[in-house]
């Protein structure tokens, strides 16, 4: 048997060399008339038909990719996400509770306390922006925060992917979804994926708003009525109740004063901006789904619904709601909370 | 040099790459598809613009009512632009400036854009309610019975003329509404106070509808006004003609391309050729090397070539060799070990066990190398028969180790009687290491117990015999001499030379078990067997380190037996031992097993006790050892009854040593005789010294308020309303002139001032201090509205205080109305008349008056309202645990409301989160302070607070 393994490397050279050449020529004769690329699909570009309600219905189903979906799942529950093994992105947004973890703060790895409440991870795909401040445009560009943010998974892409690149079957998994190895964008977009398909269609709001006679009680439609008529439907419209624009938390009289005026949390959008202007705006909180994610506000400083509604009403609107009225309006919002037909993890 | 010969062979496939990448670029810029694409993209933004304009108007215009399709429509023109910008097809970046001006022109129209329609969307939500909120707070003052007619009539214009603005407003429309309420706002003060709130509330609505209506109008003329269309048609040009140029462009490049790879081709078939000659000659390099040598592949184990000196050395023919793997050639029990490795990738040098086609085991030293062979990975082995030079190893080894592990001491001295070796045993019997021993002399262990002549004898008889033995006194690394036993034999090599000394020997001393046993006596007493007086103080000492360093206490007792001579004397001197025997007994069994019972002589016995939480435990065990000798002691016929005088000292306040804790527990055991026998005393020195410390701080604060080491701080108070910061209340600080003390809080320092009267200086001085610095800042134009200032009860107890306030808002020049008192309780309740005479006064000066920690003391309810308070101060202890406490929010509800009732304003203490402070708002609390709002901060700090309004 002839040996040639000390040549075997430079008789690659040429052989090499012919395929550069063969490829460029071909590639140079042609042409290309590659179709269009899909674009991703975006829940923001549902149109509501015009209706009389400013509140519409969740699609019952939104056409997404099942396989990112089915990465994008695992991801979401991967404790290797973070830096010590300890924090995975459900840990603070627990499908099993509505999507958040219940705690004023949510705690990171090593034990750490941030800063803010978590907001609940449903049906964020109809969210304008994302974070309660905004500063991420897109559910893609929020999951770059949680993973550096040093209190919270305390990571880097780098780290992470070498984590993941370990794994028996992630790679395969990415190869198959995206014909490559495993990248931060394809971790950002099968993460946002999943996080689209995280909607609770058919409350029982929804069923009423598709006509359905019977679906809310006679004190529950009054509680809409008084929704509407104190004012909380000026902000709290859309398909999500909200999470469309941003607004100032106390429009009546200041709700920050003194030196929590400047603490950073409470900055809202001008911590993002940067612009005066925009201190203590928030994003208005999506109010989906809110009977189960309590403690509320940014900073998951007020316990209750009770105390939310009147807190809001008190500093926003400039109204002492009764506790009579207070009650009917919980009994609507409670109306709110829908069904996420996914898998269990 | 490798590395800059691989460079120079690098370089020309590199500027080759480089040359291709740089052709295909520029010939495959064009794209039909991505032009296509691009002008439905540039459409599209058009388009959408539009669109969006028109939604925004149907949205101030109530037709839509929600805002999901104008942020559906802005992010749609966002993902064109994305798609211009970043996306696949990309327009920017690519060499054209003009391309790119006009496109960062359309992003900065977008984004203004999208700056204003946020903007629009907040402002919209809120005019909104605003327009529906005016009229119903219109309303609710009009049915107001105690609302005054031409109030009313007043409020209808202002509603007519608000409700108009929806109509289309101009600039005077708006001006001619904003002097209404100017106007109107002047009313309230005149009004009751039920009327006067819900006008105030009308007015803030109103004020809402004309602020958020002038913004609207102007956001939304702005958003009409963006000039996307025009950027986006200038973009439109611009990518034509750079579309015109590439195209032209990228036709060159094609040409080009097309050459260099004829050109590629053509070297590519030359390379191929020369490669197949040059092979040739490394095959021989591995043919011919005198080590075997051969080639496997790492996963399946199988020989992929083999040369001469393999087939020579383990005797298998080639063929054979070839249809082997390397497992046959290990010995079977090595096949696991070897799979494993195998696992391994890269190069090893290791030795491996091999069996030769003979049987015969052999070692061989392994040096492999991955590399590409072919399609897949080979592994090259290099194979050095190591065989002979292992075995030789090997028994080195054995020797060496039953050498180092002898029970007798072993030393090896080269030549010039150098320390060569020593092993364990020696180590253990002389105390030095192998370290220290190494490359000493033969002598270093020698005691004076030999002259210089016995040695010599010695070596010149090894000389001639070769060997010698016999008894030797020598001297231990710690200076102890032991007698030893010891053998030196010489060592020859062939040649007949002495080349090495080995001196072997074992320590013949004895352990001396009597000596142990005196040690004993020593230390104990003989009749308990307990510990005696040496013995307990080293125990005692040994207690106070282990004190030291957990930060635990030591208890000493000195026991003595009362009237013990009278037992001795009256039952003789075998019953006193057998009393004291028991006594021993019973002592033990009050105490725990690692705490110590010692006799000091005659009725005289100690305990120390340690791990004391606080000095009472200690007293505990003087309880419990009373306790146990109240009991009957039987001896022999007799019944004896004895009690004990017990002598109390605790580590560290009653001395610092043992000797000190021992004498101070005897004079303490010698105070409790005279008290009566039969009982304890503590010995406390504390009392002395911390009657010392007092005056030393007394002396301290004398002498600080002289050097004026005293400064303010200064807490916010703020109104929650209006966020306004209202008052700052005045807090001491003592800045200790020692390095590191710092500033001193008050806690520390206040108590000591109000027992020894510094109290009533130091409080005017406050009081002065922080009038002036209100009137600086009234002068400023920046002062809040009071400035609150605490008085102690000793001041509030001087006879004269209202003239010395007086004097002191004289010399200040600062108005009585800015100040603000703050007094406790306690103090108006020790005597309420008099309390009523000076508040009384103080009041009718114009001074405001609170009461602080509102809700600790004792407080009648009568007396408060015959008091010309302003204020009531909840204490901080009521805040702290809203929301959690149910009883907290209670009481803070409660004294909210009995102030309401007493038309006095209230303020909260100690206010640390957001939902104590909403809590608060809203049941009424009309001002507050705490760390959530403002710390105690010093007069610059408060100065810039009150310099910059907040941003709003």
């Amino acid at each position: 048997m002839p040996i040639r393994f000390i040549a075997v490397k430079r008789a690659a050279v040429p052989l090499v060399l012919l395929g550069v050449a063969l490829v460029i020529l071909w590639q140079a004769g042609l042409t290309l008339l590659a179709p269009p690329s899909q674009a991703t699909f975006s829940p923001l570009a549902l149109h509501p038909e015009p209706s009389a309600e400013p509140i519409s219905p969740i699609p019952q189903a939104l056409p997404l990719d099942e396989r990112k979906i089915a990465l994008g799942r695992r991801l979401f529950h991967d404790l290797r996400l973070s830096r010590d093994n300890s924090v995975a992105c459900a840990s603070c947004h627990d499908l099993g509770k509505g999507g958040v973890d219940g705690l004023q703060q949510s705690v990171g790895i090593g034990g750490q306390r941030g800063d803010m409440n978590a907001p609940t991870v449903f049906n964020s795909g109809f969210n304008f922006r994302q974070f309660w401040n905004g500063r991420a445009a897109t559910l893609e560009d929020q999951v770059d925060g949680p993973v550096h943010n040093a209190k919270e998974m305390g990571s880097s892409w780098p780290e992470v992917i070498a984590k993941l690149a370990r794994d028996a079957e992630y790679p395969a998994q990415f190869r198959a979804v995206y014909g490559t190895g495993i990248e931060p964008a394809h971790i950002r977009d099968a993460i946002a994926e999943f996080e689209r398909s995280l909607i609770t269609p058919d409350s029982r709001f929804d069923k009423h708003l598709r006509g359905e006679r019977d679906a809310l009680t006679r004190d529950e439609v009054r509680g809409y009525q008084l929704f509407k008529r104190y004012g909380c439907i000026a902000c709290h419209q859309g398909v999500n109740v909200g999470g469309n624009l941003y607004e100032r938390l106390g429009v009546m009289q200041p709700y920050f004063i003194g030196e929590s005026d400047t603490v950073a949390a409470n900055l809202g959008r001008m911590a993002a901006s940067g612009n005066p202007e925009d201190i203590h705006m928030f994003k208005v909180p999506s109010l989906r789904n809110v009977a189960l994610t309590a403690p509320y506000f940014h900073d998951g400083s007020v316990a209750t619904l009770e105390r939310a509604v009147f807190i809001m009403g008190q500093y926003q609107l400039g109204v002492a709601i009764p506790p009579g009225d207070v009650a009917l309006i919980i009994k609507f919002l409670n109306t709110l909370t829908g069904e996420y037909a996914g898998a269990a993890p | 040099m490798i590395a800059s010969r691989m460079a120079a062979k690098a370089a020309p496939a590199l500027l080759v790459a480089a040359l291709l990448a740089y052709l295909l670029i520029n010939a495959r810029s064009i794209d039909p598809a991505a032009h296509s694409r691009v002008i439905a993209d540039l459409s599209r933004i058009q388009e959408l613009d539009s669109e969006l304009d028109e939604v925004v108007l149907k949205l101030r215009d109530a037709l839509l009512n929600s805002y999901d399709p104008l942020v559906a429509t802005l992010s749609r023109i966002k993902a064109h632009q994305r798609d211009l910008a970043r996306g696949e097809h990309a327009i920017v970046g690519r060499g054209e400036a003009e391309l790119d001006d006009a496109m960062a022109v359309v992003a900065r129209r977008l984004e203004e854009k999208e700056a204003l329609i946020e903007r629009f969307k907040s402002r919209n939500a809120l005019l909104k309610n605003s327009f529906h909120y005016f009229p119903l707070s219109v309303e609710v003052f009009s049915a107001d019975a105690q609302a005054p007619a031409e109030l009313r009539a007043a409020l209808d214009t202002l509603l007519r003329d608000v409700l108009l603005l929806r109509l289309g407003a101009t600039q005077s429309d708006y001006e001619l509404i904003g002097l209404q309420i100017d106007r109107l706002r002047r009313e309230p003060q005149r009004q009751a106070p039920s009327p006067r709130a819900k006008l105030e509330n009308v007015l803030q609505h109103a004020q809402q509808v004309l602020a958020h209506q002038i913004e609207l109008d102007r956001v939304v003329r702005d958003i009409t006004a963006t000039d996307m269309q025009r950027a986006a048609n200038s973009l439109r040009e611009a990518y034509d003609r750079a579309f015109e140029r590439k195209l032209k462009q990228a036709n060159l490049y094609r040409f080009i391309l097309l050459i260099v790879s004829m050109g590629l081709l053509a070297y590519a078939v030359s390379t191929f050729r020369r490669v197949r000659q040059s092979e040739d000659r490394y095959r021989r390099l591995f043919e011919q090397h005198p080590h075997p040598m051969w080639l496997y592949d790492p996963a399946s184990l199988a020989f992929l070539a083999v040369n001469e000196s393999a087939v020579r050395h383990y005797g298998y023919s080639r063929q054979e060799f070839l249809s082997m793997t390397l497992k046959d050639l290990r010995p079977a029990e090595d096949v696991p070990a070897l799979l494993q490795a195998a696992e391994r990738p890269g190069s090893q040098g290791n030795t491996f066990r091999h069996r030769k086609k003979d049987g015969a085991l052999i070692h061989v030293d392994i040096a492999s190398r991955d590399f590409q062979f072919s399609d897949r990975v080979a592994r090259l082995v290099l194979a050095n028969d190591v065989t002979e030079k292992k075995q030789a190893e090997e028994q080195l080894r054995l020797a060496a180790s039953a050498l180092e592990n002898a029970a007798e001491g072993v030393m090896i001295y080269s030549e010039q009687r150098r320390i060569v070796f020593v092993n364990r045993a020696f180590t253990r019997i002389t105390g030095y290491s192998v370290a220290e021993a190494m490359g000493q002399s033969a002598d270093f262990l020698r005691s004076t117990e030999h002259d210089a002549g016995f040695y010599e004898g010695v070596w010149s008889q090894i000389r001639d015999t070769g060997s010698w033995q016999g008894e030797l006194s020598r001297r231990r690394k710690d200076g102890a001499l032991y007698p030893e036993w010891r053998s030196i034999s010489a060592v020859r090599d062939s040649a007949g030379n002495t080349t090495h000394f080995v001196a072997v020997f074992s320590d013949i001393s004895q352990a001396n078990e009597a000596k142990e046993r005196l040690q004993f006596l020593a230390h104990h007493d003989a009749l308990t067997g307990l510990p005696n007086r040496v013995l307990f103080k080293e125990r005692v000492q040994e207690a106070l380190n282990r004190a030291n360093r957990h930060g635990s206490l030591v208890g000493v007792l000195f026991i003595d037996l009362d009237r013990f001579k009278d037992i001795n004397d009256s039952l003789g001197h075998g019953m006193g031992d057998q009393l004291l025997q028991a006594v021993t007994t019973r002592l033990k069994a009050c105490v725990r097993a690692t705490d110590t019972v010692a006799r000091l002589g005659g009725d005289e016995f100690t305990v120390l006790v340690e791990d004391l939480g606080e000095s009472q435990d200690a007293a505990r065990v003087a309880e419990k050892v009373r306790a146990a000798l109240a009991d009957a002691f039987v001896l022999g016929d007799h019944q004896v009854f004895v009690s004990a005088s017990i002598g109390v000292t605790c580590y560290p306040q009653d001395g610092g040593d043992a000797e000190t804790l021992l004498k101070n527990a005897d004079a303490a055991m010698y105070r409790a005789k005279e008290s009566g026998r039969d009982n304890f005393q503590f010995f406390s020195a504390e009392m002395n010294a911390r009657a010392l410390d007092r005056l030393v701080m007394t002396n301290n604060l004398r002498a600080a308020l002289e050097r004026d080491e005293f400064l303010l701080h200064y807490q916010p108070i703020f109104d929650l309303a209006s966020g306004r910061l209202n008052a700052v209340e005045a807090l001491v600080r003592w800045q200790h002139p020692k390095e590191g003390e710092g500033l001193v809080p008050p806690g520390r320092f206040i108590p000591i001032a109000e027992e020894s009267g510094l109290i009533a200086p130091i409080g005017e001085w406050v009081l002065k201090t922080a009038c002036a610095q209100m009137k600086a800042w009234i002068d400023a134009g920046i002062a809040p509205r009071r400035m609150a200032v605490n008085l102690s009860a000793r001041q509030f107890k001087q006879k004269d205080l209202t003239q010395r306030i007086a004097a002191i808002l004289q010399e200040t020049g600062l108005a009585p109305q800015f100040l603000e008192l703050e007094i406790t309780e306690s103090m108006v309740m020790a005597d309420p008349a008099e309390a009523e005479k000076v508040l009384g006064q103080l009041h009718d000066s114009g001074i405001r008056l609170a009461i602080d920690d509102f809700g600790t003391g004792y407080s009648s309810l009568s007396y408060l309202k015959r008091f010309p308070i302003d204020y009531l101060k909840i204490d901080r202890s009521f805040v702290r645990d809203i929301p959690q406490n149910t009883d907290d929010i209670a009481i803070a509800r409660s004294i909210i409301a009995l102030a309401k009732g007493l038309d006095l304003r209230v303020i909260a203490e100690g206010v640390e989160t957001q939902e104590q402070r909403t809590f608060l708002d809203m049941e009424g609390c009309e001002e507050a302070q705490g760390y959530l709002l403002g710390k105690p901060a010093d007069a610059g700090a408060i100065e810039r607070m009150l310099r910059e309004p907040h941003a709003r």
